[in-house]
């Protein structure tokens, strides 16, 4: 098994920029083709070590970073997940509700004992598409992904 | 604290000399890991202590900070206290450091409102490895995308100011790049996405100081920056005509000219040369930005006659771009007291020295703008550039002169309606309202924001004020855009951090970055704030020891072969001295020996 890590967070802020935001990750690997939810073995406190991990993940799709964070009010958690050995690929979909609505896909690859972001964009059609190129799956695959 | 990168992050000097821009790229890739900042080398991370708050404070926010002595990673609390906004940061080394941010709490309300955040860079130059701000180059966590790229095209300079520790002299080499390493570092400018860099400044040390500089203007506009300027004290362009109207036709679009005064007192680095630098500029019909440095207890007196000067010569000065000084280096508390003034402090300055003629409430931050950009966007659906750096790095107005009067833009426009009405009018067309009926509905409500009766005569005109505005808005006609400038002053204020009162949400949404020679974009924040990671470890790098550049380039290259010397006598009794100073300072009040001491004390010598 290769550990996982994702973050979850909700966040109230007034300055710089008035911001309230919920964002909850959901975390996939391949196995045999199919693709597979995978649930947190484990649940801990955001600690401030973790901030170039949060910043990983969200500096660049929701643009919210850990200096956002620390400026307000905020609930983070930091999310393990348990990686089978044989899926060598994982999505993360992060999905973004109240004043920043979005919703992104990552996908990552294994390299020697963690992942490896390798695609990060827009949840679409057409980047669900491109992933399955990437990764060499069928699309109908992923398909289901798009109602998340 | 030095915080020099190792020896193996040097190249060898001879490697650049005849370099290709290719060569420039393999260059850097070798050298960039090596001279970004190192954990536990370079700084710590000390995250686990919340400053405290304390009686008659009101917390705002927290944000991240370095400690001014060892740059260790803190969480930083801005709070009100006494109407006014500060920033305290506990090391746990070094102790509590306290101070001012911002001189008006209510301001900085008001400015907040207008905090609109950017699309960022999709192509950033490095990986996202450790925390803000001790990973510029731009990383994937920047919020703005480039309004203005620096480049450093020399750190020798004619002047030795007594402050500076920049010039090649003090620093101990030359950092001065080929034009074919120049050209590396603006091609990796305009390799930004989404919007690539398209306004350039050239900088120094004293860039008119490089025999080729109007090549490098033309390198920038051959690889399409549609706005160069050139950042100098102006004192070459004083003597040399044809430099100006070279600068001019290689497509220099304006002069950034170092203005702190309009007395030898308070502007002793070029007070003398001005009148015939605005002269030369007139000629070439390049315009030039005024830009003061404003420091408490030196030059505050004089920025309503600063702006009353570039008023007065409205024919070749576009703007006064005041810089509240930013303190570098370490500096005990009571003397940073003593220096330290904030964007409110100054603009407070400028209402009671101008008898209310500009008042507070006449300013704007600059993300404040950013609605028109949405609005176009929206319109054209086409991606505009966004002026989204933070609320507090700056503010904005626009000066109309009309009858020896002087008429602020926010006394016949009603700048915050006509902006929240924009905004709202993009978010119509991105929710798929029919753009016609938009933008008939912009035209009818365009004359409920401007009241022509207290507008400059030119611009009640025929509604010409109206026709501008929709030229600009609905017809993207940006010619209308210079003719909205014509007999208007630009007044604007950029306040640049320094270790005390940094804070990384400020970096973060920095939109004047620095290109430097390893193809990074760092923030001006950044780059100049934290120097011994940054500035001086980069260019020390690409530098050449300055025993090896006069071997080089031969004893015509020494110092003393370029410092200045001013004679005084013969700037003072020319016409133009007195041409642009009249009617701003009592000229003859002012003795000869006063004119000798004030520029000697500054550093530079006098001759007669």
């Amino acid at each position: 098994m290769t550990l996982f890590y994702s973050v979850k967070f909700s966040l109230k802020t007034t300055t710089p920029r008035a911001l309230d935001v919920k964002v909850s990750p959901l975390v996939f690997c391949f196995r045999e083709g199919a693709l597979e939810l995978l649930e947190p073995v484990d649940e801990r406190e955001l600690a401030a070590s973790d901030n170039v991990l949060f910043d990983k993940k969200f500096g660049d799709t929701i643009r919210v970073t850990y200096v956002d964070l620390v400026s307000g009010e905020y609930v983070a958690k930091v999310l393990t997940y348990s990686v089978p050995e044989e899926a060598k690929l994982v999505i993360e979909l992060i999905k973004s509700e109240g004043d920043i609505e979005r919703r992104y896909v990552l996908l990552y690859a294994k390299r020697d004992s963690s992942y490896e972001r390798v695609l990060s964009t827009p949840l679409s059609d057409l980047a669900l598409r491109e992933i399955a190129r990437v990764a060499s799956v069928c699309y109908e695959v992923l398909k289901p992904l798009t109602k998340y | 604290m030095e915080n020099l990168a190792p020896p193996s992050a040097k190249v060898d000097y001879t490697r650049l000399l005849d370099a290709k821009a290719e060569d420039f790229a393999k260059i850097a890739e070798e050298l960039r890991p090596k001279l970004m900042p190192k954990l536990g080398i370079d700084y710590t991370v000390e995250l686990d202590t919340k400053p405290p708050l304390k009686e008659g404070e009101t917390h705002i926010a927290y944000t991240l900070s370095v400690c001014p002595e060892c740059l260790a990673l803190l969480v930083a609390r801005i709070f009100e206290r006494d109407g006014k906004v500060w920033i305290r940061k506990v090391c746990p080394r070094h102790g509590e450091i306290e101070e001012i941010y911002w001189g008006s709490y209510e301001l900085y309300s008001k400015f907040r409102e207008w905090q609109y955040d950017g699309k960022g860079v999709t192509t950033p130059h490095v990986p996202l490895e450790a925390p803000c701000p001790l990973n510029c180059g731009l990383c994937p966590r920047h919020k703005s995308h480039p309004a203005l790229v620096n480049l450093v095209a020399t750190n020798r300079c004619d002047l030795s100011c007594w402050y500076c520790f920049f010039f090649a002299e003090r620093a101990g080499y030359v950092y001065e790049p080929t034009l074919e390493h120049i050209k590396y570092m603006l091609k990796r400018a305009r390799e930004l996405r989404p919007f690539p860099a398209i306004a350039l400044q050239i900088t120094g040390g004293e860039p008119t100081l490089r025999d080729d500089l109007v090549e490098i203007v033309k390198i920038a506009k051959d690889l399409g920056y549609t706005h160069v300027q050139v950042n100098t004290t102006g004192i070459k362009l004083a003597f040399d005509p044809d430099l100006a109207i070279r600068l001019r036709k290689a497509g220099t679009n304006v002069i950034y000219m170092s203005f702190d005064g309009v007395t030898p007192y308070t502007n002793a680095k070029n007070h003398w040369e001005v009148p015939y630098t605005l002269d030369n500029l007139r000629k070439a019909g390049l315009p030039v930005v005024l830009v003061p440095t404003v420091i408490k207890g030196y030059n505050v007196h004089e920025v309503w006659d600063m702006i009353r000067f570039g008023l007065k010569h409205m024919d070749v000065v576009r703007g006064v771009n005041f810089q509240p000084v930013s303190l570098t280096g370490r500096m005990p508390r009571k003397e940073r007291e003593k220096y330290r003034i904030t964007i409110p402090d100054v603009l407070k300055e400028i209402e009671k020295q101008s008898e209310g003629q500009v008042r507070v409430e006449d300013w704007y931050p600059v993300p404040s703008v950013v609605p028109i950009s949405l609005f176009v966007e929206a319109l054209t659906k086409q991606a505009k550039i966004e002026l989204t750096t933070h609320f507090a790095c700056g503010a904005a107005t626009y000066l109309f002169k009309d009858d020896g009067e002087v008429i602020p833009i926010t006394r016949f426009v009603d700048v915050k309606g006509f902006l929240k009405f924009l905004e709202r009018k993009a978010q119509d067309l991105a929710s798929g309202k029919n753009k016609y009926i938009v933008m008939l509905e912009t035209i009818l409500r365009l004359g409920k924001f401007v009241d022509l009766s207290k507008a400059p005569k030119r611009l009640r005109k025929s509604r010409k004020i109206l026709k501008l505005i929709y030229n600009i808005l609905v017809r993207h006609d940006y010619s209308s855009l210079g003719e909205f400038h014509y007999n208007a002053l630009f007044v604007g204020m950029m306040h640049f951090q320094d270790l005390y009162n940094h804070d990384a949400a400020r970096v973060q949404r920095c939109d004047i970055h620095y290109v430097t020679p390893d193809g990074r974009l760092i923030p001006f924040c950044s780059f100049n704030v934290i120097p011994q990671l940054y500035r001086d470890r980069i260019q020390r790098a690409y530098g050449i020891p300055l025993k090896k550049w006069l071997e080089l380039k031969g004893e015509g290259a020494s110092p003393a072969a370029y410092k200045y010397r001013r004679n005084i006598k013969k700037l003072i009794s020319g016409e133009p001295y007195r041409r642009h100073y009249e009617g701003i300072i009592d000229i003859d009040a002012i003795s000869y020996e006063d004119h000798v001491m004030a520029s000697k004390k500054f550093g530079v010598p006098v001759i007669e």
